[in-house]
């Protein structure tokens, strides 16, 4: 394969098609999907995406650009940032298109096919807590996307890296098992560094799993541990939210969410201790029909 | 200002009442059939959304808009959802999922 030919990403829920001539990106993208065997053809995929380089011309740096649809739907990044902005960028197209399913703005980790959901606002450790359960033995479904089938309430698995942020990159990065790509320092979101799930998760990419439990986490430096059940009808609400397309799928997210919420248990849990929080969810899972 | 509303009768009122109005554990969601926003809602905000429907389907809903008047106004935020009730009147299918 050519770099400039489109690379088939088969991530679950979604398949992603990238093409791109800048070898980095490729070298970067073979880091983070190191599961991913070549798929020939010209399958279908719900995003197809470019990577191009800028103008080697420009004076403050050269850059790479996202091209889909024949549009260039965000600014353009610098030339050694083209795996962020893919990853950004493809996140982006998926949350406008997939829209067969609720598309939840949430971490999915499971155990036995029970799954734990994580809905949260950026900036409240989502991403962290759901690397770390996933260290700690849990399946990996997403960091991003709790992707809801709307007929059955299950959950579909979207294997993707985890970007982490700042200090989450030293916070994860030393714990046991651990696998992380490369550093792209000082971007739009400061240091960012993607956690790349296990070949168990990647292999099981089309394994549904079952709502069981549902966590609204709230990470805050130095905190005591504090989780406080959250009544159903408000935990539908929560859900609804934290959702990419709830508006825009009316009647049929309404009642997704109201079922999404009748069948699970909802806390929100407040933490300041990654290890502490962990034990914590596991406690309440395990004590969850 | 005259604010009486045309309405014409429809099962469409009550219907979405029935389905996108439900009780979870005693609390209600209701599912705005304009926005598509969601809104938690009390017992007796429920009671008058109900009466509002009943009114609409049965032609009288200006007596309604009325009687709420006599008894002092609208409780915060339901005229809003409300008249938007009234937006399903002359709704005779039902597209909406089973």
């Amino acid at each position: 394969m050519t770099p400039a030919e489109y690379r088939l990403l088969d991530v679950g829920a979604a398949k992603l098609a990238v093409a791109s001539p800048i070898e980095s990106f490729h070298d970067h993208l073979g880091c983070v999907y190191p599961h991913h065997e070549p798929i020939g053809g010209a399958p279908f995929a719900d995003a197809r995406l470019s990577l191009l380089p800028g103008s080697r011309f420009r004076l403050r740096g050269r850059q790479v650009v996202l091209w889909a649809d024949s549009l260039r739907p965000f600014e353009p990044y610098p030339y050694n940032c083209a795996l962020p902005l893919f990853e950004w960028g493809s996140n982006f197209l998926l949350s406008r298109r997939l829209n067969a399913y609720l598309l939840l703005h949430a971490g999915v980790v499971a155990r036995n096919d029970r799954a734990l959901l994580l809905p949260a606002a950026p900036g409240s450790g989502k991403t962290t807590l759901t690397c770390a359960l996933h260290l700690a033995g849990w399946r990996f479904l997403s960091d991003e996307f709790g992707v809801v089938d709307m007929e059955s309430g299950e959950l579909l698995p979207m294997v993707r890296p985890a970007p982490l942020k700042n200090r989450s990159i030293d916070v994860i990065g030393r714990r046991p098992g651990a696998v992380l790509g490369p550093l792209f320092p000082k971007t739009r979101k400061g240091d960012v560094s993607h956690f790349v799930p296990d070949r168990e998760s990647f292999l099981a990419r089309h394994r549904r799993a079952i709502p069981t439990l549902v966590i609204f986490p709230r990470f805050q430096a130095g905190a005591a541990l504090h989780c406080t059940p959250v009544p159903r009808a408000q935990a539908a609400m929560r859900i609804g939210l934290n959702s990419f397309n709830y508006q825009a799928l009316g009647p049929l997210s309404f009642q997704a969410t109201v079922a999404l919420a009748r069948r699970t248990q909802a806390y929100e849990l407040v933490f300041g201790d990654l290890d502490e929080a962990i034990a914590h969810i596991e406690t309440l899972f395990d004590g969850t029909p | 200002m005259d604010d009486r509303v045309r309405v014409r009768p429809s099962p469409a009122v009550l219907f979405w009442l029935d389905r996108y109005c439900p009780s979870v554990d005693g609390h209600f969601l209701f599912l705005d059939p304009i926005s598509w926003q969601s809104f938690e809602l009390t017992e007796g905000a429920v009671i008058v959304l109900r009466e509002a429907a009943s009114a609409i389907e049965q032609e009288r809903f200006n007596d309604f808009l009325f009687e709420v008047r006599e008894a002092g106004g609208w409780p915060p935020g339901l005229e809003f959802l409300v008249r938007a009730l009234t937006e399903l009147r002359q709704t005779n299918e039902f597209p909406f999922p089973e």
